[in-house]
């Protein structure tokens, strides 16, 4: 199932998790927590604004919560990407 | 027992026979076969043994009876099972946060209970008895865990326990309204070499959001006792006490279906355990670790290493690097086994806010309809921008202005210096930045309803698509859409590209986002330029500024990243009712942070701005100021703009918001400046300021990014000739007409 998930990120350019998880028949919670576990084992990687890093600007910024509006993005590294070109293949 | 140990008088059912094969044949040639009843006659300490078997009188050596052993009838079971309640029991109790895993607890052990800490550790550890039928049980609430996958301490002590200190019973607290997340634990568990009930809680809230589980078909599927708790309300305590003893004592099997594994891995999973068998702890189940090394778990796999002589570890570790993607099939397999329980055990309402969200997505996120509707909320947020906050910004504006005349009227004994500093400096500087409030009062209170309803990530969602299509591929996607609140985080988040040229590229890009900072100033101005206009002119702007994004964009994609193709997804929260707390907070939030800023450094530049403009003679066109302004001159005449102008561009260097602090100061009323420009130089003087120079917060994080002043330059450089470049253009077309 999570090489079904990478497969069909692979497949897409942009896509929500939502669609992700019709396409795969799968609840939006549960192909919220294989992105994560995806990420845990270094198939995804979660791109992180990291907006404390270094603290003192963005503590000045005037604007640092409007950092925290911009959604959680994850895309595939280059192991998820020979997972699902391995997997093409095998078939 | 021994058939030797049986009392006289006592009946009892023969259990099994041990001994060679010709003491077995003949035995059985006697009648003394499993499942016989036999009772003895007479016992004595040296002589046979007199029995009574299938209504015979036998006569049985002791060295012969010593093979037979025996149970009581009718009453075996039972006294085992007694004697088995006699222990006093551990249970684990286990649990993702926020599945009522403490309600649970404090169910179980009521008083009994005191908080410690575990070794060594800061994680608190809670402690319970509590007694049912007679059978003492301790209780311990282990850390609440998502997995078992050790990655974090909490995750690591709950294993740890499980693993070295073996409980009796796992109770494993599944949240009913939550059940597929929460089985993902319930499936590793069932991995462990220790019984599991499963406490089915919340079940009320599963109702109220219309989820029916059935139970039965739950305890079916996962092959362990299933108890449905509201613990919150103290309903199901005692059927989970019940299960708790049952499980315990053995009395009822313990079959659990767990999540299959595929042949091929099944193959090298036994290759592994064949390979670790002799070195694997004594607590550790083979299995288990042979599994979790196939899964890549670091702290096993360092475990197993430094047990493992180096050249048995070698071929262990060339085993897993063959067969490094097979974690995704094992745990891939329990992601399937819980959609396959979820579908067999629970029933999801037809009308759902997933459901919702789909439905509503299929517009808002739609290619062409949703860009539609993201034109038109932005536009409804220009327009009532424009609508609300600018009447009342002019007013704030005009009462300012009036406050300076009276500073000036009125404070006539005081040295001229202050006079001016007050109003001039002041009031007319760093006053006309304040008067922004009811812009970025009504900017964040909009933002904050999107953000809050669930419609902000969707408009993130579709720049993605147009970025997509505009080229900008791949990772510098990210710090593009950051830009969009502030350039400075947008340059640092440029550190998730790896390729450092493509992240130059990146880099140089970002300041042609419109931040906030410059879309208020920009808004401002243009609706004092502009009027009725000001709309379209603002529109025009921030498209033109996307343009040339794009533009560079495509020139970025198609030459530096080479098309390279890198599939995003995005989370996308769910819609729901806008929270108008939650909003407040959000404006609030902003609106200190802005006050902060004009309170520090828009103070600090407007006031040395005022200083170059008033000193030495007390005139602005015979001050230092003006000597800086008449050598940039010439350029401004390019443009149309008089050197004040150009000098309130250049201080925005410090602060965007600056333009409008230095105008404050040097034309003291700002709708003067329509008086001082044509319609063509303040469309140029907009386009200027839309593409000038970024702040220097953001210069310095370019600096400290690209650790290379030369880079740092260029893009300075390259934004100060679009700019200038363009805003000519402008001026120059505009002049023709």
């Amino acid at each position: 199932m999570l090489r079904r998930f990478l497969e069909t990120i692979q497949a897409g350019e942009v896509q929500s998790l939502l669609e992700v998880a019709r396409k795969m028949d799968i609840s939006a919670d549960m192909a919220l927590q294989m992105a994560k576990e995806l990420t845990d084992m270094g198939y995804l990687q979660e791109i992180d604004a990291d907006c404390q890093e270094p603290e003192r600007r963005c503590s000045d910024c005037p604007v640092n919560n409007i950092c925290q509006v911009i959604v959680r993005h994850w895309f595939l590294t280059e192991r998820g990407r020979n997972a699902v070109s391995s997997l093409s293949m095998t078939e | 027992m021994q058939l030797m140990e049986l009392q006289p008088g006592k009946k009892a059912v023969i259990r099994h026979l041990e001994g060679g094969r010709s003491l077995l044949s003949r035995l059985a040639a006697l009648g003394f076969t499993p499942g016989a009843v036999i009772s003895v006659l007479r016992s004595s300490d040296h002589g046979p043994l007199l029995v009574s078997l299938r209504g015979s009188r036998v006569a049985l050596g002791r060295g012969e009876a010593a093979h037979i052993f025996v149970s009581l009838v009718g009453k075996e079971k039972p006294t085992e099972i007694e004697a088995i309640k006699q222990r006093n029991f551990s249970i684990a109790l286990t649990g993702q946060p926020n599945v009522g895993k403490s309600s649970v607890f404090n169910l179980l052990t009521g008083l009994n209970q005191h908080v410690g800490n575990w070794t060594g550790k800061t994680i608190e550890c809670k402690i319970g008895t509590f007694k049912f039928e007679g059978t003492k049980f301790s209780v311990i609430d282990l850390p609440g865990t998502y997995s078992l996958t050790a990655s974090s301490e909490e995750e690591r002590l709950a294993r740890d326990y499980i693993i070295k200190e073996h409980p009796d019973l796992i109770v494993a607290v599944v949240n009913a309204a939550t059940l597929e997340r929460s089985l993902y634990l319930v499936a590793e568990l069932l991995l462990l070499p220790v019984p599991v009930v499963v406490a089915l809680n919340m079940i009320d809230v599963a109702e109220q959001e219309g989820i029916q589980i059935e139970p039965k078909v739950l305890e079916a599927a996962l092959g362990v006792p299933v108890v449905s708790m509201v613990a919150s309300r103290g309903v199901g305590l005692v059927e989970l006490e019940e299960a708790i003893l049952r499980v315990s004592s053995r009395e009822i099997s313990y079959q659990p279906k767990r999540p299959s594994i595929l042949p091929a891995h099944q193959a090298v999973l036994d290759q592994l355990r064949g390979l670790i068998g002799t070195y694997v702890l004594p607590s550790y189940p083979e299995e288990w670790v042979a599994l979790k090394l196939l899964e890549g778990d670091e702290e096993l796999t360092e475990l197993m290493k430094s047990a493992m002589p180096p050249e048995a570890w070698e071929k262990v570790h060339a085993l897993l690097y063959q067969h490094e993607d097979a974690i995704l099939d094992i745990a891939g397999a329990r992601y399937e086994w819980v959609a396959r329980i979820i579908r067999a055990a629970v029933v999801e309402p037809k009308v759902t806010r997933v459901g919702m969200t789909a439905r509503l997505d299929r517009v808002l996120t739609h290619p062409f309809w949703g860009t539609l509707t993201l034109i038109a909320i932005l536009g409804g947020v220009l327009g009532l921008t424009y609508k609300v906050g600018s009447p009342i910004q002019a007013w704030l504006s005009q009462l300012i202005n009036q406050l300076a005349q009276i500073l000036r009227s009125e404070w006539v004994t005081a040295p001229k210096w202050l006079v001016e500093f007050s109003a001039g400096g002041i009031l007319g500087g760093i006053g006309m930045v304040l008067t922004f409030l009811p812009i970025l009062v009504i900017f964040f209170a909009i933002l904050g309803f999107m953000e809050d309803t669930g419609y902000m990530a969707r408009a993130a969602y579709l720049s993605d698509r147009w970025m997509h299509m505009m080229g900008l591929h791949g990772k510098s996607f990210m710090p593009i859409l950051l830009g969009f609140g502030c350039n400075v985080p947008a340059v640092l988040g440029t550190r998730i590209i790896e390729s450092r040229r493509a992240r130059l590229l990146t880099i140089l890009l970002i300041p042609l986002v419109p931040c906030a900072a410059r879309m208020a100033v920009v808004t401002i101005l243009a609706a004092l330029f502009f009027g009725a206009s000001a709309f379209w002119v603002a529109w025009g702007l921030v498209g033109c500024s996307l343009l040339i994004l794009a533009g560079l964009g495509l020139v970025l994609h198609h030459f530096f990243f080479g098309n390279e193709h890198v599939p995003f997804i995005m989370e996308l929260p769910l819609y729901h009712l806008p929270n108008f707390r939650t909003i407040g907070i959000y404006v609030r939030d902003n609106i200190l942070g802005f006050l902060k800023k004009a309170g520090t450094t828009i103070l600090v530049a407007t006031l040395f701005v005022w200083a170059l403009s008033y000193f030495p003679t007390g005139s602005v066109m015979t001050s230092y100021l003006s000597s800086v302004g008449k050598f940039l001159e010439p350029v401004g005449g390019w443009m149309g703009l008089p050197w004040p102008v150009l000098v309130a561009l250049l201080t925005s260097f410090v602060a965007k918001e600056n333009t409008v602090a230095t105008l404050g100061v040097l034309y003291g009323n700002l709708n003067a400046l329509r008086t001082v420009m044509t319609p063509a130089a303040m469309l140029a003087f907009l386009v200027f300021q839309m593409l000038f120079i970024p702040c220097v917060a953001t210069v310095a994080a370019i600096q400290q990014e690209t650790r290379s002043w030369k880079w740092t330059a260029a893009s300075v450089g390259m934004q100060l000739a679009l700019s200038l470049g363009l805003a000519v253009a402008v001026y120059q077309i505009g002049t023709l007409f």
